[in-house]
């Protein structure tokens, strides 16, 4: 059984699967294919755990509903799982009603995205700017008739100059800090460039994917006195012309990002010891085709610790 | 021919047959362990989805049998190890089908799972201690629901909001908005979740004992 091409289709064939509707050439042909590679399994997975999830909040269809009835909750411990589920989204719900309306939940700006700010700011600046020209012309030749609106004007244009100045300073201020992130990031790049071999790393092998060990992601220790850690990206789909690697926390936040060549079944990231805090971080690699165009070749998980 | 190890009953676990089997799996010892644990894994998926009422038991049993079979000079050639397994867990699992029928409603261990007893000792156990571990519980998933950041626990509710379609296109929605693909947005839900799990377990489990 191939893999479909449509996510949704493959999700429905997972959940069927579990559920216990395929035949048994069914069965067998999706084990073979999913058991076999690690993206899949980690799907299936993880459909299981949406199933429960789903059956906890009451959202499965009938028939999906009794057979998830069947197969889960007769499992040991399987009714007990389900209340869990329930109790952990329904405080999760009660907590986001009590709280006031948070900002959409969107990816951390990353630092090239103040250009586009900075753009705005300009725009912003140059029609405030010639705002306040043309209405300080308009104020001219009103001057000689209406006095009193005069100063009243005047003070506007005053508003509006003082509101330009403070954009500009805006604007520097971006100016600054693009300037830091450079010169921060151009560091670091020297560092890592001219560090001697003899100065510690540590590499790592990821596979694509969630770990392979279910009860949690892949731990990689970090221990004082290491520079630079390398990281081995072994390579689901490869074939690309240049890839493009995103080091990234799970919040989307981006910690680093390199450019690679085609090099075989793995790529190398290295990054910095000092950047990396502990926590959860996802890896991002985009393989670019011939004509420019971007397509993700592979992710990757890892719970960082510090020693 | 009978994979199960009822036709080698004789035959148990050694160190030096499963230090063979580890070698198949990888050259390094180390590797070798976690591919172990992760073939370990999947089989009591296997079995545990193929609806068997003892999944750990019956992925032990498959892996006694693939241990026998390098001890007798089989090599594991399949692309991914873990197939090589899949194949025997098979004729396990037929084996199985065919002693639950022969004895029609024999050992309750031969039935399917939800043709087993409704009455699980987990649960019974958790019922029984349910009543006084309540209010702990309540106390635990306020403190871990509590701790979740705002960002998580905006992502954990947007994603388990609505229902059918709406559920699929705000899920779209919230991946499009995070930069991320809507499979990376599973993953991080999965993990979410997974953690409030854990916490709220582990933090039961400190204050009763």
């Amino acid at each position: 059984m191939s893999k479909p091409n449509d996510p949704a289709s493959e999700e429905t064939l997972l959940k069927r699967y579990l559920l216990g509707q395929l035949s048994e050439p069914e069965q067998l042909a999706l084990e073979e294919r999913v058991f076999a590679d690690e993206d899949s399994y980690q799907q299936l997975v993880i459909q299981e755990d949406e199933l429960r999830y789903d059956y906890a909040q009451g959202v499965l269809p009938p028939k999906q509903r009794e057979l998830f009835e069947q197969r889960f909750l007769q499992e040991p411990g399987g009714k007990a799982r389900v209340r869990l589920a329930k109790a952990v989204l329904d405080q999760a719900f009660e907590r986001a009603a009590r709280e006031p309306a948070a900002e959409p939940v969107v990816a951390k700006q990353r630092w090239w995205h103040s250009l586009d700010d900075l753009f705005s700011y300009r725009i912003a600046a140059f029609a405030s700017s010639s705002a306040a020209v043309i209405l300080g012309a308009y104020l001219v030749s009103e001057t000689r008739h209406l006095k009193v609106q005069l100063g009243e004007s005047d003070s506007q244009r005053g508003a509006a100059i003082t509101a330009a100045a403070q954009q500009n300073e805006a604007q520097k201020s971006l100016l600054r800090e693009l300037d830091q992130e450079r010169a921060k990031r151009a560091g670091l790049e020297k560092e890592l460039a001219t560090r001697k071999p003899a100065n510690p790393f540590l590499a790592f092998l990821l596979v694509p994917g969630l770990s392979r060990d279910i009860e949690g992601s892949k731990k990689l220790l970090l221990a004082t006195g290491v520079d630079i850690v390398r990281f081995e990206l072994e390579l689901k789909r490869g074939g690309y012309a240049r890839y493009r690697i995103e080091l990234l926390t799970l919040d989307g936040e981006q910690v680093w990002s390199q450019s690679s060549q085609s090099a075989g079944t793995r790529l190398q990231l290295n990054v910095p010891a000092t950047i990396l805090r502990p926590g959860d971080y996802m890896v991002e690699v985009k393989g670019v085709g011939a004509t420019g165009e971007t397509e993700l070749a592979g992710d990757y998980y890892f719970t960082l610790i510090r020693r | 021919m009978d994979e199960t190890p009822g036709s080698k009953r004789d035959w148990s676990m050694t160190q030096a047959s499963f230090d063979l089997l580890l070698a198949q799996l990888d050259r390094d010892r180390e590797s070798a362990g976690e591919k172990y644990q992760n073939v370990r894994n999947k089989l009591m998926n296997f079995f545990r989805w193929r609806g068997c009422a003892m999944p750990e038991d019956y992925a032990d049993r498959t892996i006694d049998v693939v241990a026998r079979r390098i001890g007798e000079g089989a090599e594991i050639t399949a692309r991914d190890p873990y197939l090589y397994f899949h194949g025997v867990a098979v004729n396990v699992l037929r084996e199985h089908w065919k002693k639950a029928e022969r004895q029609n409603t024999g050992s309750l261990e031969q039935l399917p799972s939800w043709q087993t007893p409704s009455e699980d000792p987990h649960e019974k156990k958790e019922q029984e201690t349910e009543a006084w571990q309540n209010e702990v519980r309540l106390e635990c998933l306020d403190g871990c629901v509590n701790a979740l950041s705002k960002l998580h626990l905006d992502l954990i509710t947007q994603y388990h909001q609505g229902q059918g379609g709406d559920r699929i296109a705000r899920r779209n929605a919230l991946a499009t908005s995070l930069g991320i693909p809507l499979n990376a947005l599973r993953i991080r839900a999965y993990r979410l979740r997974g953690d409030l799990e854990k916490c709220v377990v582990n933090c039961v489990k400190e204050r009763v004992s």
